[in-house]
């Protein structure tokens, strides 16, 4: 994909939960190569948004394209474009961490014929070599996400969704996959993550939305995205947003 | 590569991951590995080990090729939603890219599996117990993949009625008679088992008689009913997946309802962690596994009814028996649910509290015996007043006997340590 090029559009979206608005009219793009922080405090709807985008949580109303298809009515386009670590990683527990790979490289192999030497590659990277063996009811949290990284990256995705994917993580470790969504970038994959891990946010990505809770999202602008970048342990305020935002300062 | 291509090789690959997972099971049990294969086999082992020629089903009549239709159905008519619904991994293979039609076309094979072993099972018994009917079988296979078909077309129906319903749209008079609001809003769904059920029992009549052919056609008719059902869920998928998820959302008790207190009447008589853990497993459950109260009052109703009606009638005995027991399985089943959703690291607040395993087995079966009670009662008044059956009062023990294998399971589920 050409930088620039969106590789997700957000138009109107709103979602609630029973009668809560959880989002309402939110719009956004990401473009290729880009890296969008997504912050707010516990509650706010960060994951929610995440989901809706990831085709796990149908909006109400409004419309996402992701690579130019919407994630509801064209799944396999959309699961071939994006790739989603989710915050809380599904595994399947009786199956070891290479019986758990296989099944994904199976799936996935259709569509990239490489995708096994992609696994072996990442498994590596992330200090998970060795581990094939190893249960995946028996990993720690740690490992745990590292496998779920690998499912969520080995196909190349256009689009890089993650949700709290760093929680758990040893420091090399996670180096080595600041590295990793860096070179995606080069090579035009638009990265979308939500933490807090302010620091880390701030070090991975080039612009930020704020969800604030009340339903709106807000996107910070260039001067406001690099205020918060250079201290991102003091706080936010933001013209428009519903009230203020102290970000959550837990693991910063 | 072509959809029905790509399907097929999705199909395969998840036909493949199921293999592989009940393999891994059985190789590397673990505590809830036993209690979901190990419990069943016991019961098979048991049923078989002790069957004998006279509780073999008569099928003498269409009556009988009816009921056993029904008996045969409704066990594939209460798993349906379950295979084809409930799986944890739906988000991960929705992700996965995995085509919708593989899913539903493994999850309804191994439906198919599961009234096919039924099956099985049954001829078992009745080879064990030295006399199986010439009609036995295909009236069995007839009502099976009878209720196949049908529960997962019907099932599949309901499940994209609910999500295809227009906002604030109620659903007429499928919810007469539903007070409860949450399950109103999923009539469609609470109704669907009763089409396999009926079906069922229809098919087994119509089978008395026609022998093997009718299979040959019943197979025919279940494989449109399974494809229908195919197109159907094709349709919900994209928007019924991800409504699962939201179903599983608990939403906040109103004000004053449920709060959780500790050493309260009878817990008293509990050391005061045991008491606790009753108190937590009361509200946990009553909001996770909320049907498991639920299905308490119309049993009682109907109980009370029959015995003050019928109750020296054996016929009317065995029916209230069965009903009752019936719902202190499932009771046990809720028990079970609560061991297992603490897997994920919930039973480790109760460690780190200092809670023992004993406590928590003493609490978990305090509570399960008190829930119990709300049937255990009426039902031991009633059976001592208006039943020629001796005392009423050993169903209270009953209770307290599933609750304590249930509690035990529970804990064992969530594990020991």
């Amino acid at each position: 994909m050409r930088p620039g090029l969106p590789v997700l559009t957000v138009e109107g979206l709103s979602k609630r939960y029973r009668r809560r608005v959880i989002l309402h009219g939110v719009s956004f793009s990401v473009g290729a190569g880009e890296a969008v922080a997504i912050i707010g405090p516990n509650g706010a709807g960060k994951s929610t948004l995440l989901g809706c985008i990831s085709g796990e949580r149908l909006p109400d109303s409004g419309e996402i394209r992701v690579c130019g298809t919407n994630p509801f009515s064209d799944l396999g386009a959309a699961a071939r474009c994006t790739g989603v670590v989710a915050e809380q990683p599904f595994l399947y527990g009786e199956l070891t961490v290479g019986e758990m790979l296989e099944f994904i490289v199976e799936v996935r192999r259709r569509h990239l014929p490489h995708v096994a030497q992609e696994v072996i590659r990442l498994l590596r990277l992330l200090g998970l070599e060795g581990a094939e063996g190893a249960l995946c009811r028996e990993l720690s949290q740690g490992m745990g996400r590292k496998v779920a990284i690998i499912a969520g990256l080995l196909h190349r995705p256009s689009l890089i969704v993650m949700d709290e994917a760093f929680n758990g993580l040893d420091l090399p470790s996670a180096d080595r996959l600041v590295e990793e969504l860096a070179e995606r970038r080069r090579n035009g994959a638009a990265v979308l993550m939500s933490s807090h891990d302010l620091h880390l946010l701030a070090r991975i990505c080039g612009r930020g939305l704020l969800v604030a809770g009340g339903a709106e999202v807000t996107p910070l602008s260039g001067a406001e995205w690099e205020r918060w970048r250079s201290a991102p342990s003091l706080g936010l305020n933001v013209a428009g947003a519903r009230g203020s935002h102290q970000p959550d300062q837990q693991n910063s | 590569m072509t959809q029905a291509a790509s399907s097929a090789a999705d199909r395969r690959a998840l036909l493949r991951l199921a293999r592989q997972r009940l393999r891994a099971r059985v190789r590397r049990p673990n505590a809830g590995d036993a209690i979901t294969l190990a419990l069943p086999a016991v019961l098979v082992a048991g049923a078989l080990w002790s069957g004998s020629a006279a509780s073999v089903p008569e099928l003498a009549t269409r009556g009988d090729a009816a009921a056993l239709g029904m008996l045969l159905a409704a066990a594939v008519a209460f798993l349906s939603y379950g295979m084809l619904f409930r799986a944890a991994d739906d988000p991960f293979l929705r992700r996965l890219g995995v085509e919708s039609r593989a899913v539903y076309a493994e999850r309804a094979a191994r439906l198919l599996a599961a009234g096919l072993a039924l099956v099985v099972v049954l001829a078992a018994y009745a080879a064990r117990a030295g006399r199986i009917p010439d009609q036995l079988l295909p009236i069995a296979l007839v009502a099976v993949l009878t209720a196949w078909g049908s529960g997962a077309a019907a099932t599949t129906l309901a499940g994209r009625a609910m999500v295809t319903r227009s906002p604030g749209s109620g659903w007429g008079c499928l919810t007469v008679g539903m007070w409860d609001r949450e399950v109103a809003a999923a009539a469609p769904l609470v109704y669907a088992p009763l089409i396999p059920l009926l079906s069922g029992g229809a098919a087994g009549a119509a089978a008395f008689g026609t022998g093997w052919p009718g299979v040959g056609v019943s197979l025919a008719v279940a494989l449109v009913l399974a494809r229908l059902g195919a197109r159907w869920w094709e349709a919900a998928i994209p928007r019924f997946g991800p409504q699962l998820l939201e179903m599983a959302f608990a939403p906040p008790p109103p004000a004053g309802v449920g709060e959780l207190s500790v050493g309260r009447g009878l817990a008293r008589l509990l050391p005061r962690a045991a008491a606790a853990v009753w108190a937590r497993d009361g509200v946990v459950t009553a909001r996770r596994f909320a049907w498991a109260t639920r299905i308490v009052w119309p049993v009682a109703i109907v109980t009370l009814a029959l015995l003050a009606r019928r109750g020296t009638d054996p016929g009317t005995r065995g029916w209230v028996a069965l009903a009752a027991l019936s719902v202190w399985m499932l009771q046990m089943v809720a028990l079970v649910g609560l061991g297992r959703y603490e897997r994920g690291g919930r039973r480790w607040l109760d460690r780190s509290l200092g809670i023992t395993p004993l406590q928590r087995v003493l609490g978990r079966w305090a509570f399960g015996w008190g829930a119990s009670l709300w049937l255990g009662v009426p039902l031991a008044l009633a059976w001592g007043w208006w039943t020629d059956a001796g005392p009423g009062w050993p169903w209270v023990f009953v209770g307290a006997g599933t609750a304590a294998v249930g509690a035990i399971a529970s804990v064992t589920a969530a594990g020991w340590r």
